[in-house]
């Protein structure tokens, strides 16, 4: 007589990050190459969710992130500058027109840290390639032609406290630009430095604000301080000359070359 | 007590090898390391004075016989397939990252390398082929590894290998390797940044990879992924090793450091 002994075997729902439901039947069909994960680049196992916008390729996904009493959430960023020829305040009022805004210098500069980590994914939540990472980066900073700029949502105002920077600007219902944000700009550096500051130095130790600490590095990024004049808007500049954060620049500038950044949160 | 001769020694076949020594023919032999060239004769080179002689050397199983290897980048703006066809039109070869690290060490050592027609190069010069290699800063600069990452085996993910193919070869339009070994021992994570170059190159596996246990440091790493190949590339926002790359990608910035073997006559 023999003893049959009944071993209930519980298959998981997910191995490796893969769903198991169909395995079977995709390695039986002879599809089972793509259960391989070292086919796989480590996008497709990610837990990060295509972003819920048309032509989500265009973006990339800023991953929200706190500093002090700022803090914001997974944003998405154009990955090319819209809007070329407007001033600040047009800048804005086209962005809102779209359901957009106008990334701050804090997100510009977790931007970035962003493309220097070499890991962005666009808003298909596909990893982007290195090469295509770091050209997004040269185009932002590389000292070259042509002139390429961009605004950025930090207003410099003076008040009895103080220096103050105005950002998270948004459009209300009588198209007031409202700041939903203010800080004191100090601690920070303040005085130009031509050149220049460390690029990595500055994106490791920025403010709150996203502005220089007054010890950073000496490096070849120029750097114009935020000025007292109630007139001072930030953009970042870059040309054959120098590449560098303009912190005094007239809200009421425009150029063929100086647009924005399209940001909204990704959902 | 047997002693059981390899099939292979610095990358030559063994086979006949003493009976052409025995008739005096002894073609195609390696030198020591350390001992520049006599004569250097390499009939499709018209310009030695542009290559630096790279030592022979084993690792492991892997061996390889002296080169002659380019200074410079060429052939841009083709695909890695199309980059081997055009080498091979030249019986030239492209460099397999081992072969790629040995090259930087010799370029690190400063004190050490030839160029094709034996003439000891500078410090200075060797800081310079290094600067134009691995310096962050424009314009761009990007270079082909002979070198094609490939799954096997496994069962729904399970068991699956991934193995390093190069020394490939170019035949009746087909690039196929000579080696292809199980990858072991390397870091399988990206890494930006970045891994310590000098730990790098002090340490890199037999196949030219970094090892698991690498210091950080500021060179970019993407690690090798299933029919991706290799490939080295610098500009103004990092210096990088990139496993990852598409072999049909081509760009204007994007060329191979030409390697041919070097024909050398020993004085007997």
């Amino acid at each position: 007589m023999t003893n049959k002994t009944t071993i209930k075997i519980k298959i998981p729902t997910q191995y490796l990050g893969k769903l198991v439901k169909g395995s079977m039947e995709k390695v039986l069909t002879g599809s089972g190459t793509s259960l391989n994960p070292s086919s796989s680049p480590p996008a497709t196992v990610s837990t990060v969710t295509p972003a819920r916008i048309p032509n989500p390729e265009q973006y990339i996904i800023l991953p929200g992130k706190s500093h002090g009493s700022y803090s914001y959430p997974d944003t998405l960023l154009s990955i090319e500058r819209q809007y070329k020829g407007k001033n600040w305040f047009d800048s804005h009022k086209a962005l809102s027109d779209t359901g957009f805004y106008m990334p701050t210098l804090r997100q510009f500069v977790d931007f970035l840290a962003l493309l220097r980590s070499g890991t962005v994914r666009d808003g298909n939540a596909q990893s982007l390639p290195p090469r295509r990472v770091s050209e997004l980066f040269e185009d932002i900073t590389a000292v070259r032609d042509p002139y390429r700029g961009e605004w950025l949502d930090a207003d410099f105002k003076e008040s009895p406290g103080g220096l103050m920077m105005n950002y998270g600007h948004r459009i209300d219902a009588q198209g007031k630009l409202v700041q939903q944000y203010t800080q004191p700009v100090t601690p920070c550096l303040m005085q130009d430095k031509n050149p220049g500051i460390d690029l990595v130095d500055w994106i490791a130790k920025a403010t709150a604000t996203g502005l220089p600490p007054s010890d950073v590095k000496s490096g070849t990024v120029w750097y114009w301080f935020p000025r007292s004049d109630n007139m001072s808007v930030a953009r970042f500049d870059a040309n054959s000359g120098w590449a560098g954060l303009y912190c005094c620049g007239y809200p009421s500038d425009a150029g063929a070359g100086l647009g924005v950044r399209a940001a909204r949160e990704k959902k | 007590m047997k002693i059981t001769l390899p099939k292979h020694f610095l990358g030559k076949s063994v086979a006949g090898t003493l009976e052409r020594v025995l008739a005096g023919t002894p073609t195609s032999t390696p030198t020591s390391s350390t001992t520049p060239p006599s004569i250097v004769t390499t009939p499709t080179i018209t310009d030695p004075q542009n290559y630096i002689i790279l030592p022979g050397t084993i690792h492991g199983k892997y061996t390889y016989p002296q080169l002659l290897v380019s200074m410079t980048i060429t052939h841009k703006n083709k695909n890695w397939n199309d980059t081997h066809a055009a080498l091979a039109a030249e019986q030239a070869s492209m460099l397999s990252p081992r072969q790629f690290v040995d090259f930087l060490n010799l370029l690190q050592r400063g004190n050490s390398a030839y160029d094709g027609l034996g003439k000891k190069l500078s410090k200075k010069k060797c800081d310079a082929i290094l600067d134009e290699i691995w310096t962050v800063r424009d314009p761009w600069r990007a270079e082909w590894f002979d070198a094609k990452f490939e799954s096997r085996g496994g069962l729904a993910g399970i068991g699956t290998k991934l193995f390093i193919n190069y020394g490939h070869t170019f035949q009746n339009n087909t690039v196929t390797p000579t080696h292809s070994e199980e990858l072991t021992g390397y870091l399988a994570n990206d890494k930006t940044p970045g891994i310590d170059k000098d730990d790098w190159l002090a340490k890199a596996t037999v196949h030219g990879l970094p090892n698991p246990s690498i210091s950080d440091g500021q060179l970019y790493y993407w690690h090798p992924h299933n029919g991706k190949v290799a490939g080295f590339y610098a500009n103004s926002v990092w210096a990088s090793l990139y496993c990852g790359w598409d072999p049909s990608y081509t760009d204007a910035r994007l060329g191979v450091r030409a390697a041919r073997e070097k024909n050398i006559r020993i004085k007997l």
